[in-house]
């Protein structure tokens, strides 16, 4: 070695000293190889490159320093690892050369941290006999048993009556090589959520909200993923197909590995489960910058958007209809007496031995058997309580279907308009019109999500669910005002169906306008809550009618008493008229008791017109006794 | 007239306060299925035979709180079985589950699926019992007939147990002239 270069070694060997970066082990072989290489890494500037930012999840902060987003302290092999990724590098290298293990349920750092190994082994080319590389071997068979030949991207859907699941999720299944298309059930896949005992409980709802649950991942067959959300949760369930070579997989399943023992403090509008799954495609390719594209928060939709945006990266879209689905698209598809035998046969299941049903043919009477077990299969789902009620009478059924002989001849339901397809989540609104004699400019602002009103292509229909909608006016006599503040506001309209009818309600929360008192733009804090019920059909197009009884409650200094509160009801029908064009005629009447006696009937009808998947024009008409209010404007969604 | 309206209103509204507190007080039972380890106890037993992981549950959701509120946490399932890395748990390995066990979890899982598609004579569900279970492709008709045919012995009560299901079709199977040669022991 030249005495040169060996000059240089010794002074940084005694500057790695001095300069104080902690190593998790001390380096047990060869010293001065770990000075090498960690010297050849600062060359490098390793520390500095994407790659390294993304195998460790690190993120500048709004101050300029550079903070890792995982939270647990394994994750991390120096003291100041979470916010030092030069020091975090180095203690990696260090820790590399730790003695090898030999319980098995304990793994060296290599294989530990296999991604990190396998990607500084490519940049400083490790000498296998300086750095001997471990035997990898649960890391190996981990891998073997995955077998992956590509990644597909599941995103379940939203559920009719399931407004908090209208976000959707997002997960990853991992395609195995040996394994027949129609067999991708057995699957396995990665997810990310948070970990909690009690996923119900107040508290961990509170938690989830403000980063105090840890989201770890997961690997889950998808045989139980697809059941908890098709037949449990009736949501439908979209697979993106992607197109990753096999060295991407492989790196990307190396960082899952690494993650998978470590946790990350779970934010639901942030750092989610959209937000992690962005992160581990990063992995895979670093040019991909997908979670860059949500420094705010994170609608799974729109991370769907945004890996779809990527050309070329979706290779295949199928769907995957919930139990539900599937349910109402079977029943649509037997004819009027068909129909009247599945009651019957509910009913009174010995129906199935009488004459008349054994005239139909074999097929139609499996057709209308099949329809019953599968309502019965929904029902067990929904309504645990009753389980041996329903197995009684189902397995009576499948015993009698399976004498039949038949082969099903299950047709699946026609796929809806894709999610992506759906207008863009953040809304924004300019409009004009005229109220109390006063012509007045509106400006609305809408983060997320979708309303009644919008067009539905792919939203679950009958569904409004908005954050923080905020609506300003401007008018000569009060100039700026705030119309209405819509902090959340949940509208979930279930159309009876006979077989599967829940309750139809709504939630609201904000500042709601006091248009009923004789004030001028005065807006007071406010809580509504409505249950009833709503039924569709297809006179013209589509029609959906509704009626709820509501209670409200409002505080303000406007209000004698400074508060009132009451009891009310809705009654309105939401009419497609044309395939872009949607008018929604509603009546309230609120009767406020309490407080500030009064009551207030308004009656309004208000009408969308689609201009393009992200622009639309809305009109509306409202009339109280004293006051009539017009507005027209045009909203774009990005 | 006001003051008629102003009562059926209340009576109205009356009535959905009623309904909506009945509805979230359904909330407090969750629905849940439960799925049955092989060799394990009730809900927490760590000895026997088998997984010893006792049972696992599908937390659904059920009542307005629930639905509107539970979706924070998008269901976590099985954390300790299906943890990355995690190493040795029961049935499993760093979360891929042992050959051993795999068909009788699976079947454990989906025997709802199972039972309506063997009485119809296909299914996805069935075809992936069936490539578990070791039947090539091309033998799966077979596979499916005869679950079919002998729906009533796989199914002897109301009560699906997946774990008799499997005993009997293995029985079928190795009794079977086709299948018997070329399906796997497991």
């Amino acid at each position: 070695m030249p005495p040169f270069l060996s000059t240089v070694l010794l002074a940084a060997g005694l500057w790695l000293g001095w300069s104080g970066s902690a190593h998790g082990q001390a380096p047990q072989a060869d010293p001065p190889y770990l000075a090498e290489l960690v010297i050849s890494a600062r060359v490098q500037q390793l520390a500095r490159t994407r790659e390294w930012k993304i195998l460790l999840h690190y993120h500048k902060s709004r101050l300029g320093s550079v903070t890792s987003e995982a939270d647990g302290t394994d994750f991390f092999l120096a003291q100041n690892g979470k916010r030092n990724p030069e020091a975090e590098l180095e203690a990696t290298l260090a820790a590399f050369f730790s003695p090898p293990v030999d319980d098995p349920a304990v793994l060296h750092p290599q294989c530990r941290f296999v991604a990190r190994y396998a990607w500084l082994n490519g940049r400083l080319g490790f000498d296998q006999v300086r750095l001997p590389p471990q035997d990898c071997r649960r890391f190996r068979e981990w891998m073997a048993a995955l077998a992956p030949k590509s990644v597909t991207l599941i995103f379940p859907s939203a559920f009719l009556n399931n407004p908090s699941s209208m976000f959707g999720h997002t997960l990853l299944r991992i395609d195995h090589s040996d394994r027949a298309e129609n067999n991708r059930l057995l699957d396995y896949t990665v997810n990310f959520a948070a970990a909690t005992d009690r996923p119900t409980a107040l508290s961990s709802i509170v938690l989830g909200l403000t980063g105090g649950l840890p989201g770890r991942f997961s690997i889950t067959p998808y045989y139980i993923k697809a059941k908890e959300y098709s037949d449990l949760q009736s949501r439908d369930i979209w697979e993106y197909r992607l197109a990753f070579n096999r060295e991407q997989i492989e790196n990307m399943l190396r960082h899952a590995w690494e993650m998978g023992n470590t946790y990350f403090d779970y934010y639901f509008f942030t750092q989610n489960c959209s937000y992690q799954l962005l992160a581990l495609l990063d992995a895979a390719d670093p040019t991909l910058h997908l979670a860059d594209r949500f420094p705010r928060w994170t609608i799974p939709t729109d991370t769907v958007r945004a890996v779809l945006d990527v050309p070329g990266l979706v290779t295949q879209v199928s769907f995957r209809p919930a139990l539900s689905t599937q349910l109402i698209h079977h029943r649509s598809r037997l004819d009027r007496s068909e129909d009247a035998w599945l009651f019957r046969v509910l009913q009174d299941p010995p129906v199935m031995d009488s004459e008349p049903f054994e005239t139909l043919p074999d097929d139609r009477r499996a057709a209308v058997i099949d329809v019953a077990t599968e309502y019965l299969a929904y029902q067990k789902a929904d309504d645990p309580d009753r389980t041996d009620h329903y197995n009684a009478q189902q397995r009576r059924l499948l015993v009698k279907r399976a004498a039949l002989r038949v082969v099903s001849d299950q047709s699946p339901p026609p796929a809806p308009p894709q999610p992506e397809q759906g207008h863009n989540t953040t809304r924004i609104g300019v409009g004009s019109g005229r109220a109390a004699g006063e012509w007045f400019g509106q400006l609305a602002l809408r983060p997320a999500l979708h309303d009644l009103l919008g067009d539905e292509a792919g939203y679950t229909p009958n569904t409004h669910l908005e954050f923080m909608n905020v609506v300003l006016r401007y008018n000569r006599a009060s100039r700026v005002s705030l119309n209405r503040l819509d902090v959340i506001r949940i509208i979930s309209l279930t159309p009876y169906h006979r077989l599967i009818w829940k309750p139809s309600w709504h939630i609201t929360t904000g500042f709601f306008p006091v248009d009923d008192l004789s004030f001028r733009d005065r807006s007071a804090p406010s809580l509504e809550f409505g249950v009833g019920g709503a039924a569709q059909n297809a006179w013209w197009r589509r029609e959906v009618w509704y009626l709820l009884g509501e209670t409200e409650v409002q505080y303000g200094e406007v209000f004698d008493e400074k508060h009132r509160a009451g009891l009310g009801a809705t009654a309105g029908v939401l009419f497609d008229l044309a395939p872009r064009w949607r008018a929604h005629a509603f009546g309230t009447y609120r009767a406020f008791l309490l407080g500030h006696r009064s009551s207030d009937l308004v009656t309004a009808v208000e009408q969308r017109y689609t201009l393009s998947k992200d622009w639309d024009l809305r009109i509306g008409w409202s009339r109280r006794p004293n006051r009539t209010e017009f507005v027209a404007g045009v909203n774009a969604y990005f | 007239m006001q003051k008629r309206i102003e009562r059926v209103v209340i009576v109205l509204s009356v009535i959905s306060l009623i309904g909506a507190v009945s509805l979230t007080s359904a909330s407090a039972a969750d629905k849940s299925m439960s799925v049955k380890l092989p060799g394990s106890g009730g809900p927490g037993a760590a000895s026997g035979p088998g997984c010893g992981l006792g049972y696992m549950l599908f937390q659904g959701q059920r009542g307005l709180i629930p639905q509107v509120l539970a979706a924070t946490t998008n269901g976590t399932f099985g954390n300790q079985t299906f943890g990355m890395t995690t190493g040795t748990s029961g049935c499993s390995q760093d979360g891929i589950v042992s050959r051993e066990h795999e068909t009788a979890l699976y079947a454990q899982a989906t025997i709802e699926n199972l039972s309506q598609e063997m009485a119809q004579g296909q299914g996805e569900h069935l075809s992936s019992l069936a490539s578990l279970m070791g039947v090539p492709s091309d033998l799966q008709p077979v596979f499916f007939q005869l679950t079919q045919e002998h729906y009533a012995t796989l199914f002897p009560r109301e009560q699906n147990d997946a774990i008799e299901m499997l005993t009997a079709l293995r029985s079928l199977l190795a009794a079977d002239p086709v299948l018997a040669s070329v399906v796997s022991p497991a």
